[in-house]
């Protein structure tokens, strides 16, 4: 049945497909397939017995007998002579399962062409910057915090916050900074942390204040769902596109998968621009009216 | 098969929806695995000699990483039967955050990315799904398989009847021969190939870890011993051996065979996995024996098989809660909580009183003791965490984003009253699947093999879809200063052993355990109501006994005369399907010693936290479909989380 589809592969004018047809005809030619339609010959190997053999034995946890070899080949030559019936007779055409059967083949020949070339360092530099948005690495930051608790400290605890915030922009200020803070479960210190990582522990509002605080000081007091904060951002790393050398593989991959589906969609174009599509006037008619309503 | 899964959702099922799991598990450094020195505190007493090397200091994990590690996507059969169309690359990509669209077409996000996945499909008939739904040659050779597919063809009605057939032949152990995916065959192997190749493309060390896995689907005549097995290993090893089914004579019914399996796949591949059971509460009183399974006694290679192959439970997710059970626990306020007791999966027998006992982790958990003094090892000194065992693809347990079982349950006004299964007079309501649950794992650093031997010392819990934070120490030495210290998780590592872990020999002199147990809040979830300490123990004569304890509690509430605590409210507002953290408190923390502490009597500890009542999906449903439930229908829930017990064992 592949090679049905490699003839027309090989009518096809582009210079690559018809390289690629005539290896994959070759192939199949030396595999060979039984022969159908130009003659009157089935032909059964051992191989396709053991071939059955083996799927009785993994369905059944027993080899086959004697008796139900010759069922099975018994079998295999009615699938072949029904088979071969069923194509003369045109069973084959407008079937729905045998089509899509075989466009998935088709598919598959798609998936496997263009497959052969590397890219070059210009490409892949060209792919991505096309592409930086997907390999960016985001903003990231790295912060130490103290903690005050709503619940113990009450009212005074914005004006606690402040005075501690004083104590601490001194520059001969605190070293032992966590005994400043009251008890949480939460970690002291963060490194390199995204943005959506910090709202998932302290909530959205203080992820996006932290974001825009500078580095190196004391600052604060900020508002958590858990209670009030001073926070020391250690380093804000901005959003950054690595150098190709770090992460070739990646680009090179998603170069190579885009490649594949351009190439398949080409291929693909190229096939349909020798048919004309007809719709019949009720589609036409109905998608007019779908798209006034 | 949009029409099929249309009429999949409007239709009653005649059958029951599976649940079978692959897993990949991810995790990242950046979203929690970081390590905490303890080199900047002062802790008072509680750090008691510094070693010599002033760079030798203990480190431990300073948050949990979150995961689910039960999730089936369209190559699960009856996942795809019931309209799921998402694949594992899908699943890893909605577990890292992204938004996808789901089978029924609905975009979908998560609030906040997971840390790790195990896509567990099932492995009886992986990939069939696919191969009916094409047409593929072997499937019409089949009189039944040529059948299902026409049906799903037409779709509609036919559609529907085509998916009950499919899953209904394979619980009852009549699926065609012919059309089984099995082991060996091409089919089998390039859908494991697959599975394999999207954990590999999604793991993503240090931010993500897609663990490969599968679910191994063992159903005695619609009694349910499935086990998720989940592996340590890259895809150099795990593509050695291909998964192991329940279906002979390849495959077994039986644990123990599944035990051999995995003993051979570590031989082989010098490699690493684990298996975890779930729903217990679908088996019918044989997920956990005390005397015999199979046909056979339970001895001593039973109890120590299953020790060394089975350390987690998965104790709660969306087809119940597996906790405790209120027939079990009649003084326990709190265990009926998503209690499903009809029957076996298929409901093809009732419930009986007498099969609970060997169906829940709190008995479980006693039963084990009882064996430990009889045969020398406990078969059930098992962690505890949470999954989904969602059959959409999409890991959902939040109660305001949950996209149900299967994908017949994705958001549509009718799902709360379309059974999610019904066979004869009997159903599944459809309101009634969990909106649940997360795996939390205790892991230095977010890669496979960090939480995988995380989850082997058990340092893990079960949260039924929050993310608050729980701590849970034991030691000999806590004293109340303990719980006001900064950072109470180095003074637990230093005095005690966390959650999973089993007590030290007692010092002399010292006459109780001691507890520190805290918890933090989920920063977009309800308050906290209490944190409780269950104690399950043996006496001499081998009588099973259990005790709930409150020990730290919102509010400044009082006891009352029996050591009763009032309620503590609730704000939630059903219409509008709102709550206030009015009530409740963002962080608990105590140190509690059992006061009925016996030497001589092995016993087991976990600590229960509960959060303030919240609107369960049903609410999120019935406002935003604008529907008016029956009164039947639970509108509000109060999330929980249990942690893996900490073990007494007399000396």
């Amino acid at each position: 049945m592949i090679k049905i589809n490699v003839y027309k592969l090989i009518r096809e004018p582009l210079l690559h497909f018809l390289v690629i047809g005539a290896a994959l005809f070759f192939l199949f030619s030396q595999v060979g397939g039984p022969e159908i339609e130009t003659d009157n010959r089935i032909v059964i190997t051992q191989a396709d017995l053991d071939r059955l053999a083996d799927v009785w034995l993994r369905r059944t946890g027993r080899p086959p007998s004697s008796q139900d070899r010759e069922r099975q080949l018994d079998q295999l030559i009615r699938d072949q002579v029904l088979y071969r019936e069923a194509l003369v007779m045109g069973l084959d055409k407008d079937d729905v399962i045998v089509r899509r059967r075989l466009s998935q083949k088709m598919e598959y020949l798609f998936k496997n062409l263009g497959s052969v070339t590397e890219p070059t360092e210009t490409e892949l530099n060209a792919f991505l910057a096309e592409n930086a948005s997907k390999f960016t690495i985001p903003a990231k930051i790295s912060f130490r915090h103290i903690y005050l608790n709503p619940d113990s400290r009450g009212q005074g605890i914005y004006v606690s916050a402040r005075k501690l915030l004083t104590q601490l922009q001194d520059p001969a200020g605190v070293t032992d900074v966590v005994s400043k803070s009251d008890r949480t479960l939460l970690a002291y210190d963060y490194s390199e942390k995204k943005e959506n990582e910090i709202a998932s522990l302290f909530g959205d509002a203080f992820s996006k204040q932290i974001f825009s605080l500078p580095v190196g000081s004391w600052q604060g007091p900020i508002d958590s769902v858990y209670g009030v904060h001073l926070v020391y951002i250690k380093s804000h790393n901005m959003p950054r596109l690595p150098q190709l050398s770090l992460i070739r593989e990646r680009v090179s991959s998603k170069w190579k998968a885009e490649k594949h589906r351009k190439t398949g969609d080409v291929f693909y174009q190229s096939l349909l621009q020798r048919y004309e599509i007809v719709l019949d006037d009720n589609i036409i008619n109905n998608a007019m009216v779908g798209a006034e309503q | 098969m949009k029409r099929l899964f249309n009429r999949i959702t409007q239709q009653t099922v005649i059958a029951v929806a599976l649940c079978l799991t692959l897993g990949f598990s991810q995790t990242a450094f950046s979203s929690g695995g970081g390590i905490v020195t303890d080199d900047e505190t002062s802790l008072g007493g509680a750090a008691r000699t510094q070693p010599y090397s002033p760079y030798a200091q203990r480190n431990f994990p300073n948050l949990p990483l979150w995961g689910d590690t039960h999730l089936h996507t369209a190559i699960s059969f009856d996942a795809g039967a019931f309209g799921a169309r998402l694949l594992p690359p899908d699943a890893y990509r909605f577990a890292k955050g992204e938004e996808v669209v789901s089978s029924t077409g609905q975009p979908v996000k998560l609030s906040r990315p997971l840390d790790f996945l195990v896509v567990a499909d099932h492995s009886d008939n992986m990939g069939f799904f696919p191969k009916l739904q094409e047409g593929a040659p072997y499937v019409m050779a089949n009189e039944k398989g040529r059948k299902w597919h026409e049906m799903i063809e037409a779709g509609g009605q036919e559609g529907v009847k085509a998916a009950a057939e499919i899953i209904g032949a394979f619980s009852q152990g009549k699926f065609p021969e012919d059309l089984q995916a099995l082991p060996g065959s091409s089919i089998y192997r390039s859908t494991w190939d697959d599975i394999i190749n999207a954990a590999e493309g999604a793991n993503d060390p240090g931010h993500f870890t897609a663990f490969i896995g599968y679910e191994w689907t063992s159903l005695v005549k619609g009694n349910n011993l499935h086990r998720v097995v989940m592996y340590r290993d890259d895809a150099d090893r795990a593509r050695l051996m291909e998964p192991y089914t329940a279906t002979p004579p390849l495959g077994s019914q039986n644990p123990v065979d599944l035990w051999k399996w995995m003993a051979a796949y570590e031989k082989k591949t010098a490699g690493q996995v684990l298996a975890i059971a779930h729903n217990g509460n679908l088996s019918n009183g044989i997920m956990f024996p005390e005397s015999e399974a199979f046909g056979k006694k339970i001895g001593k290679e039973y109890v120590e098989t299953r020790a060394r192959w089975e350390p987690l439970y998965e104790v709660t997710q969306i087809k119940g809660d597996g906790e405790a059970h209120p027939f079990l626990s009649p003084n326990d306020e709190f265990a009926d909580y998503g209690t499903w007791a009809i029957g076996n999966l298929d409901l093809s027998v009732l419930k009986k009183n007498e099969m609970l006992r060997f169906e829940y982790a709190r008995s479980a958990l006693q039963t084990g003791l009882r064996l430990e003094d009889k045969l020398g090892t406990n078969p059930y000194q098992f962690g505890m965490i949470g999954s989904t065992d969602s059959h959409t693809a999409l890991a959902t347990a939040e109660e305001d984003n949950f996209f149900g079982k299967h994908s017949g349950g994705e958001p549509n006004k009718d799902r709360y009253k379309h059974p999610m299964a019904k066979i004869g007079d009997l159903e599944y309501k459809g309101y009634s699947p969990l909106a649940s649950g997360w795996a939390a794992v205790w892991a230095e650093e977010n890669t496979r093999a960090s939480i995988f031997d995380a989850m082997q010392r058990k340092e893990t819990y079960a949260t039924t879809g929050s993310r608050m934070i729980v701590r849970f120490f034991g030691g000999w030495e806590f004293d109340s200063k303990d719980a006001n210290t900064r950072l109470p998780a180095k003074v637990g590592y230093a005095k005690g052993v966390p959650m999973g872990g089993n007590l030290s020999v007692a010092p002399k002199g010292a006459v109780a355990p001691t507890f520190l147990v805290a918890a933090l809040k989920d920063s977009i979830g309800g308050n906290l109501d209490r944190i409780q300490i269950i104690k399950g123990w043996v006496d001499a004569q081998g009588k099973m006994h259990e005790k709930v304890y409150d020990v730290a509690w919102s509010d400044n509430r009082k006891q009352n005369a029996n050591g009763k605590l009032p309620s503590v409210g609730n704000t939630v507002d059903v219409a509008s399907a709102t709550w206030t953290n009015t009530i409740g408190a963002t962080e608990l923390i105590t140190v509690w010693k059992d006061p009925d502490f016996d030497m001589k009597e092995n016993a087991f500890y976990y600590a229960r936290v509960i959060e303030i009542p919240t609107p369960r999906w049903t609410a999120y449903d019935a406002k935003y479909f604008e529907v008016n439930m029956p009164e039947e229908v639970p509108m509000t829930t109060t999330e929980r989380a249990y942690t893996s017990p900490i073990w007494y064992k007399p000396t």
